[in-house]
């Protein structure tokens, strides 16, 4: 196993009675690496979340993190410090304060004072709780509770987060606060694990995606990858008179693979195959045709559409 | 004030945290001001309402002329009595110079410290177990047990600081309690150490009992204050009862086996504090102790004395706490594992057998050794029944031992060796093993012991109710094996009938013909046939038993094989539909 993978899985299984959740998947994520999960409901990404963070057993397979191998009939106390794990339903201590709850868990982590003290402060501070700390968690807001979890994950500084759907059920404000939270914890060089049907958070956040289907793990590739095979380039191009003119003159260009009219408008959208110098040079050129440009941008598929073009009917 | 006892406490509690993050977090949910001012307050007026109804019984000023706490013999010419009434005679009512009752301040303050000893024994045992088994259930259907689950303390941490946190106010109520009850044993004449083996054996008794009740809160119930009243009630019914027969039943009677799970009683220990008083028992009335100290063990009589009966209880204590303490690591750690290692069972069955077997020796005629062999049977099937529950791998696992059992990495490769010692394989064979382990220990007894007609018939009674023992456990494996989603209570239900039904049918029949006892060979303690037992019929019995015990391991067999082979052609299947769906 190499050294440099925080995850590494060989053959991982787990089979609930016929079911099988998780089928024979070979995952690696790479130290640093913020990996996002995606897949319909019911594909698997909860258990396989589940099996790397040990709340689960593996049928068959083993599991490496950093290197070591998780030891089924073993407790693995060494190997639970490494990882930081908030599962989709978060259950807290209600009755507590903001402050001896994490209080509790820094101990279970054999965090002692005064860095426990500093600890608890740092993450109040990170996932701005700052000014709730004594309040009992129960009056807290649905996106509080959610920042709580999150502070209760990373109280021990774990160096990997498997974090399990973290924004679902969030307004977009909250959804806004958590994606900062997180990638303040990526530039801190922790290796992120996130399950998301919300793909344009993981868009923005991630640097490698892992598509799931029917336990399977069907596509795994940093997104850069995915991107320059799966994705492809668009530029808009808005015209002063008919459009027509500027499709007769774009045809004459070899990165021009489709263009069509967008409807009930003076623009033309164009599926491109060359890089940006080459949309550089077909701007000038249609400037130098004396065509009369109004607009002229370029853009890529998003995530979600290159999920779909997956023949994945939903991301959620 | 308040603030100064606030800060107190939060430095206790901070000071207990280091020690312990679990115990940190329940006294933080518990052990706040209000509720430590509550209990004191309750156990201060608790303790001064039962002085008061002590100081009320005293006969000090009263014309009573006897009295339980009057000391003296009535002057011969008194009121015509009549000499041979005993009570008169050691609880005449004597008056000093000042026209005072001369008291039997002894035995007032032995009667104190015996009440506050008994309440204490039941409310610390039943309020105990009912506080664990409801936290830890809440727990469980909160999900935050699994968060502990999964941090880095291990289980022991995070049990001690349960047992030492949750009932942390019945603690502190039982602190408050100590300096009123340690008075009294003294003024009561009790020797400091035999007070302070007691409250060796009510740490232990808790100790054991708490475990206990951690335990069964690790089984995923849904009905969790079902659950914990049922057992807390279960636990006060036995205490009762136990409380009943040492307080005012325990003089003479007979000895046996059964008098092993009243050793589980920490009253029994109060029987050597009363005669260390050396007040007569015609003047105590209760925990005469009788049957208790001529308890003999392997013929020794270990009972007699204070410090060994202690030291057996304590050891009795100590063993089977072990014993639990085992499962819940394994089962916080693995909830879905089954109780106990084949390996852990097999070393808690030969415990079981040494000490139980060392209870059947209560004397040298055969007649009283066989109906202890009879009682012994009965503790046999009772362990029986508990490593069958304990030692059965639930469906999924079963699948999961038949389908990966070669790659799985914790599973020996031999089969046999897997069958004897695997985490994941059936438990028929470990089952064989714990009954051959029974009957190799108690064999030597049934040849040394004078069992004289009644010796071929113990020995073949044993052998049947073991192999009927081990027909109930595969049942047991293979109802759970079905599909049916309510399996669990179904085979614990088939279980129950396969084991009273019958006893049912011989009590009626045999109450009517008591000639026909080898109908006892059908149920689970044929050793109660007698005599009768021994000849063709136990012997066709046990051919019967053994051929479906074959049978159903091989349809067993035939079971695990098809769910195995039947995994390549699913896996084919779901790779076709996963074919399909792309």
């Amino acid at each position: 196993m190499g050294d440099t993978n925080a995850i590494a899985t060989e053959g991982l299984t787990k089979q609930f009675e016929r079911h099988i959740a998780v089928k024979n998947i070979d995952l690696e994520v790479a130290e640093g690496e913020v990996y996002g999960l995606i897949g319909p409901n019911g594909a698997g990404k909860t258990t396989l979340i589940r099996l790397l963070a040990m709340a689960e057993e593996a049928t068959v397979g083993e599991i490496y993190l950093y290197g070591d191998r998780i030891i089924k009939e073993d407790s693995n106390l060494r190997l639970k410090q490494y990882i930081g794990y908030l599962p989709d339903d978060f259950p807290l201590y209600e009755e507590l304060t903001v402050w001896d709850y994490l209080d509790y868990f820094a101990r279970l982590y054999f965090l002692q004072t005064p860095h426990r003290r500093r600890r608890l402060e740092e993450v109040l501070e990170l996932v701005q709780l700052t000014s709730k700390r004594h309040s009992i968690i129960t009056t807290l807001s649905r996106g509080m509770k959610q920042r709580l979890s999150l502070a209760r994950t990373i109280i021990h500084e774990p160096i990997l987060l498997l974090l399990d759907e973290p924004v679902s059920g969030l307004d977009p404000i909250a959804r806004m606060q958590f994606r900062e939270i997180i990638k303040v914890l990526q530039s801190a060089g922790m290796t992120i694990l996130i399950s998301s049907h919300v793909l344009s958070d993981l868009a923005e956040l991630c640097t490698s995606i892992g598509i799931m289907e029917l336990g399977s793990l069907v596509e795994s590739a940093s997104l850069k990858t995915l991107y320059e095979r799966l994705s492809h380039q668009q530029i808009h191009i808005g015209i002063l008179n008919n459009p027509q003119v500027l499709i007769q003159e774009l045809k004459q260009y070899s990165w021009v693979e489709n263009c069509e009219i967008i409807p009930d408008s003076q623009r033309v959208k164009v599926d491109f195959t060359g890089n940006l110098e080459d949309s550089a040079n077909l701007l000038r050129s249609l400037i130098l045709a004396g065509l009369p440009i109004t607009e002229f941008h370029t853009s890529q598929e998003d995530l979600e559409t290159i999920f779909l073009k997956l023949g994945h009917q939903q991301a959620s | 004030m308040v603030s100064i006892l606030n800060k107190f406490i939060n430095g206790f509690i901070e000071r207990a945290g280091d020690f312990n993050p679990q115990l940190f977090r329940e006294l933080k949910s518990r052990f706040n001001f209000r509720n430590v001012l509550l209990v004191s307050v309750i156990g201060i007026l608790g303790q001064i309402a039962l002085c008061f109804l002590f100081v009320s019984s005293l006969p000090l000023n009263s014309r009573r002329s006897y009295d339980r706490y009057c000391l003296g013999s009535p002057p011969p010419d008194w009121n015509n009595y009549d000499p041979s009434n005993n009570y008169i005679t050691e609880h005449f009512c004597t008056k000093d110079l000042l026209g005072q009752a001369v008291i039997n301040w002894q035995l007032w303050w032995l009667d104190l410290f015996t009440t506050i000893s008994v309440i204490g024994i039941t409310i610390l045992l039943v309020v105990g177990t009912y506080l664990l088994i409801a936290d830890l259930a809440k727990e469980q259907r909160r999900g935050t047990l699994n968060f502990i689950r999964l941090s880095s303390q291990p289980a022991k941490t995070i049990f001690l600081g349960k047992l030492l946190g949750v009932p942390a106010l019945l603690y502190w109520l039982t602190f408050l309690t100590i300096p009123l009850h340690f008075i009294a044993g003294i003024l009561a004449n009790i020797p400091i150490f035999l007070i302070l083996a007691f409250y060796g054996v009510l740490i232990a008794s808790c100790t054991f009992f708490f475990h206990l009740a951690l335990l069964i809160g690790l089984t995923n119930s849904k009905s969790v204050s079902f659950h914990s009243f049922a057992v807390s009630g279960g636990l006060l019914f036995y205490l009762m009862i136990m409380m009943g027969m040492t307080l005012w039943g325990d003089r003479g009677g007979s000895h046996s086996p059964l008098n092993w799970a009243g050793l589980f009683y920490p009253g029994k220990a109060l029987v050597y504090l009363v005669q260390s008083t050396f007040l007569p028992f015609k003047t105590v009335t209760y925990l005469g102790g009788t049957n208790l100290t001529q308890l003999l063990w392997y013929g020794q009589p270990i009972f007699n004395y204070a410090w060994s009966a202690i030291a057996f209880m304590l050891i009795n204590y100590g063993i089977w706490t072990y014993g639990i303490t085992q499962a819940i690591n394994r089962r916080f750690r693995r909830p879905h594992s089954v109780w106990l290692s084949k390996k852990q069972s097999y070393g808690l069955t030969l415990s079981f057998i040494v000490i139980t077997l060392g209870f059947v020796p209560q004397s040298t005629s055969s007649t009283p050794l066989y109906y202890n062999f009879v009682i012994l049977q009965f503790l046999i099937f009772a362990c029986f029944m508990v490593l069958t529950g304990a030692l059965s791998p639930q469906r999924q696992t079963l699948q999961d031992w038949a389908r990966h059992r070669h790659q799985l990495s914790q599973s020996p490769r031999s089969l046999i060796k897997d069958l004897i010692w695997g985490e994941q394989s059936p438990s028929s064979v470990a089952i064989a093993v714990n009954g051959g382990i029974v009957f190799l220990y108690t064999l030597p007894a049934t040849l040394i012991f004078p069992l004289e007609n009644y010796r071929l018939a113990v020995m073949m009674g044993l052998l049947l109710g073991l192999s009927i023992n081990l027909f109930y456990a595969l049942i047991f494996q293979r109802l759970l094996l079905l599909k049916t989603s309510n399996r669990l209570i179904g085979a614990v239900s088939v279980l129950a009938m396969l084991t009273i039904f019958p006893l049912i049918v011989v009590v009626i029949v045999g109450a009517r013909f008591s000639s026909i006892s080898s109908i006892w060979f059908l149920t689970f303690m044929p050793i109660v046939g007698g005599q009768l037992i021994f000849g063709i019929g136990s012997v066709i019995a046990l051919l019967g038993q053994w051929t479906l015990i074959v049978l159903i391991s091989g349809e067993m067999t035939q079971k695990l094989k098809s769910i195995s082979s039947s995994e390549s052609k699913q896996l084919t299947e779901n790779s076709a539909q996963f074919s399909l769906s792309k």
